[in-house]
């Protein structure tokens, strides 16, 4: 059977341009629109040249090119932009590369560019997408090296598909091998306590954001929509009403955006809290925020240098990112936050820009007249409840006037319009307020125990001063939305994504979360398994036998899948046999389970003259019959017939009836 | 089997690029750029085992034709056999005495070949001294290479030189003369059989006997040692000639003999060899040749 020839020059410009798109798909979001618009172009026109010969540019041209990228590049760098520009001259050089007429070294530049755009991009982003485009890179890099040494020796070398794949499978061992390596190397390079950065590192490719530090009537609304991870936080699971991720306290109203107060916050907490006392891991998505969340009221974090800055807000230290940011925290999940000094000062709750929209002071004087503190609160938020007013995303006001507008004339709007309505009207009426920002809800993954929170879960709320109690009590003047309720509701994702997720996070754990502490732990079990291997196997298994019982449905979920696949690969290779072979195969088979098996330097002739005449005699008979009828055709190259395959699968069968025949006289 | 490493530019250049991604891990803290290090240098590594397996399982073979003659260029073999079962070996150059022959891809348990002129200056046992194997493989970054140890010896004849009117046979004694030695071929009644010598006819060879015994084995017939047929006469031969050019003219002679079928013989030099048209008398004769002090 002939099969078409593969050229060696096809698959190394297919691994090249596999490249060049791995390497954008890593850069998308940092490099300038304008090197994106003139990559992507040019990538497709050198599929054109290179697929069906079209002419290429002259490469004095492309020198010329090239030149002009590089000299850009350097004349438009600027101190916050370096990464982003450097990526956008790589990018253009890889397409430059890809339009020439390549070389073995053009195909391996092509690789080196690839992969420093990659480590460039790395340079700004910890997500943990990256160690997917490591994982792929890695095995283009196997293959490109591989193939580009083959071309540059016999660049005329053809394959027919199986020299092709075992080529390739030569390549994929070697990434094999290079794994452990790698591994070890990673995981035991020292991590250096305080790393040098330069300028933009690790802030480009951020997450837009629906967390705000000041609150800005309209702003956020469409970032709202956004299905971007927020934060993960691996904690037992919390009621649904208490899952208030707390963020930034907001104090500071203008007339038309609420911002946090510029206070020296104390060293500790300045606050106590009742409820049930949970413990977070929190792992943050790369962000342009220092603000720490956790669920509220938190009452310390521990794994990160922060700083607290009063009125419940904690803020990183550090201002540059250099990896993924994760924390512990503990918070007691409560709706009220006692200040430890009862008697602070209360006005800056009050403040409200003089003159601010007599129209609302009316509103809130007619609600709460002659109303004590606490029916003052329920009349204001019973008044922006529905049905007059309702969660909307669409249409909000945005003009200067956008919460007059809202609680007089739209009375539709997102949690900030709600917030804040009811914070001004608050304060109109002469209780003290604020607003919190952060996140509402969140989605439990069952099998990581951690809630997933979104963009879209971002929310603002509000804090009353509860005089009576000297307290301030957390209030939600925003009506549900059915978004917000799914979500609360824990049933929004699939359970694949759960898993997807959750390996996601662990990856995360693993690589990306990695530094000088985790290796000292490794170091430190390390060293408990040197001294102690006995104790260390109990724990190990211990550990195993924990995580078998937790994950026993992935764990079999893999196991099956994995069964799947060698079933399926077994079954290929049998479906590639001949009808010839697969009946030879059978007939080996059958007779091997009378007892009869045959050597391998044996003859069939030989084998079947081995069946004793005097134990066997149809057995004998019957093999002798299929000897016989099978050499007729087989060993003259000769396809066999369909009558003569099914006289043959005839007697395999008889063969096999005699067998089972045999086997109940035993029994 | 020393295998020596030799590091390209292209070495150099990826062993640069790794040194500074390790800079850039280190002062970054960036666990990517540390993931992009420990990849490099576990390609580097495994790019290391890979190539000395490669090259491993290249087992290496120089074969000379049966006939090799001094100052004459003859076809030299250079063989790569894959030792491997399973795994194809790739890039494999074998560097005989400067002229480098390319072996892109050998199968698995497969043998390739490839054919260059070589040639002898002397007669007398001659070897190719440098022979290497060179294998870039897998990633062209460095080259790995042995020096090919072994018998890479042949014995080479002496330079066949045409006559120019020298007697170099016996003169007949009557009996059976230059004709009826000429019609001699090995076509006479089988007297015995006996393993195959290199040189022998293919009409020789004992089908049967070689297919009985699993080994090549040679008829002999019974006027293989008949006596009939020409004889050099080398003694006197070196006397007229002078050693070297008596050398080459009996090598003409016996060269001339293996091409055309005829019988002949030798003496001198202290030994005889009777008259035989088989070929691995004449070989034989020409062995002694080259080696004559």
């Amino acid at each position: 059977m002939s099969s078409a020839l593969i050229s060696l020059k096809k698959l190394l410009i297919a691994n090249s341009l596999l490249c060049a798109l791995l390497s954008f798909a890593a850069c998308r979001n940092i490099v300038s629109p304008a090197a994106a618009a003139i990559f992507l172009p040019a990538l497709a026109a050198s599929v054109f040249i290179d697929a069906f010969g079209w002419k290429r540019p002259p490469r004095y041209l492309l020198n010329l090119v090239s030149v002009i990228a590089v000299g850009s590049a350097m004349a438009l760098v600027r101190i916050d932009s370096v990464i982003e520009t450097f990526l956008s001259a790589v990018l253009l050089l890889t397409a430059v590369k890809m339009l020439e007429d390549k070389r073995a070294r053009d195909h391996v530049q092509i690789v080196i560019l690839s992969v420093i755009t990659i480590v460039s991009a790395a340079a700004l982003t910890f997500r943990p997408e990256f160690v997917m485009y490591y994982i792929v890179m890695s095995v283009l890099i196997a293959q490109g090296l591989l193939l580009s040494t083959l071309f540059s020796k016999a660049p005329e070398m053809v394959f027919n598909r199986k020299e092709a794949l075992c080529l390739c499978r030569r390549a994929l061992a070697i990434w094999l091998m290079m794994l452990p390596v790698c591994a070890a190397l990673f995981f035991a390079a020292p991590r250096a306590r305080a790393a040098l950065t330069m300028p933009g590192y690790g802030a480009g490719d951020t997450t837009a954001s629906g967390f705000v530090d000041r609150v800005t009537h309209g702003l956020i609304g469409r970032i709202q929509e956004s299905n971007e991870i927020a934060f993960r936080a691996e904690t037992p699971r919390v009621a649904a009403n208490d899952l208030y991720w707390r963020g930034l306290t907001l104090s500071v109203f203008d007339g038309n955006e609420w911002r946090a107060r510029q206070i020296r916050g104390p060293r500790h907490v300045d606050y106590a809290a009742s409820g049930n006392h949970v413990r977070q891991e929190i792992f943050l998505e790369q962000g342009q925020f220092r603000v720490l969340f956790a669920l509220d009221k938190p009452l310390t974090l521990d794994k990160i240098d922060f700083i607290y800055a009063s009125d419940g807000v904690f803020l990183r230290s550090n201002r540059r990112m250099t990896r993924q940011l994760s924390y512990g925290a503990v918070s007691a999940v409560s709706a009220v936050m006692r200040p430890n000094d009862a008697a602070f000062d209360k006005e800056p709750y009050l403040s409200l820009p003089p003159g601010f929209s007599p129209p609302l002071r009316d509103l809130t004087d007619g609600l709460t007249q002659g109303l004590d503190e606490r029916s003052k609160i329920s009349a204001i938020q019973g008044y922006l409840s529905p049905p007059a007013f309702s969660y909307s995303l669409d249409n909000l006001p945005v003009s200067d006037n956008a919460l007059e507008e809202f609680v007089l004339d739209i009375k539709k709007g997102n949690c900030e319009y709600f917030a804040s309505a009811m914070a001004v009207m608050c304060r109109m009426a002469g209780i003290p307020s604020r607003l919190v920002a952060g996140y509402r809800g969140g989605y439990y993954n069952v099998s990581g125990e951690y809630y997933i929170v979104r963009q879209k879960n971002a929310h603002a709320w509000v804090e009353l001063w509860d005089s009576a109690e000297k307290a301030w009590r957390r209030r939600d003047p925003t009506p549900p939305d059915e978004s917000v309720e799914i979500s609360l509701r824990q049933r929004e994702t699939g359970r694949f994504a759960m898993y997807l997720d959750l390996l996601s996070l662990r990856v995360s754990q693993l690589i990306v979360e990695y530094g000088g502490d985790e290796q000292m732990e490794l170091i430190e079990r390390f060293k408990g398994f040197l001294l102690n291997p006995g104790a260390s196997f109990q724990s190990a298994a211990g550990n195993m036998k924990d995580t078998l019982r937790r994950r026993a449905l992935p764990i079999f979920a893999v196991m099956i899948v994995l069964i799947a696949v060698l079933l399926a690969m077994r079954a290929g290779r049998f479906s590639k046999r001949s009808p010839e072979a697969a009946l030879l195969r059978d007939f080996l088979s059958a007779t091997s389970r009378r007892g009869f098996t045959k050597r391998p330097d044996e003859g069939l002739e030989e084998f079947a003259n081995t069946i004793p005449e005097t134990d066997a005699r149809e057995l004998r008979e019957l093999a002798w019959r299929f000897v016989v009828a099978f050499e007729q055709d087989y060993y003259r190259d000769r396809p066999m017939t369909a009558a003569k395959l099914s006289e043959l699968k005839e007697i395999v069968q008889q063969i096999k009836r005699a067998s089972k025949n045999s086997s109940n006289d035993l029994l | 089997m020393k295998t020596v490493i030799r590091v390209h530019r292209s070495g150099i250049v990826y062993i640069c690029v790794s040194i500074v991604f390790g800079v850039i891990s280190v002062n970054s803290g960036n666990n990517y750029h540390y993931l992009a290090t420990a990849v490099m240098l576990g390609f580097m590594l495994a790019s290391g085992i890979a190539g000395r397996g490669n090259i491993r399982s290249a087992e290496i073979s120089i074969e000379y034709p049966d006939e090799v003659y001094a100052k004459t260029p003859f076809l030299l073999t250079v063989e790569v056999r894959n030792q491997s079962k399973r795994i194809p070996i790739y890039l494999i150059e074998v560097n005989v005495d400067g002229e480098k022959l390319m072996f892109p891809t050998v199968a698995a348990g497969e043998t390739c070949r490839l054919r260059i002129y070589y040639s002898f200056p002397r007669r007398g046992i001659n070897e190719i001294k440098d022979v290497r194997l060179f294998s870039v493989y897998p990633f062209n970054l460095f080259t790995r290479f042995w020096d090919v140890c072994g018998d890479l010896s042949s014995v080479v004849f002496p330079a066949p030189e045409k006559p120019a009117g020298e007697t170099i046979y016996v003169p007949p004694e009557g009996g059976l003369g230059d004709d009826a030695a000429r019609g001699l071929r090995a076509d006479g009644d089988i007297i015995g059989v006996r393993p195959y010598i290199s040189g022998d006819n293919m009409r020789q060879i004992h089908w049967k006997s070689s297919a009985r015994t699993g080994k090549i084995s040679s008829r002999v017939f019974d006027d293989d040692s008949s006596g009939g047929g020409k004889t050099i006469d080398l003694e006197r031969l070196i006397l007229s000639a002078g050693k070297e050019r008596a050398l080459s003219l009996a090598a003409y002679a016996l060269k001339e003999a293996i091409i055309s079928g005829e019988a002949i013989g030798m003496r001198g030099a202290g030994e005889e060899y009777p008259v035989s048209a088989a070929g691995g008398d004449k070989l034989a004769m020409l062995a002694r040749l080259a080696l004559h002090e």
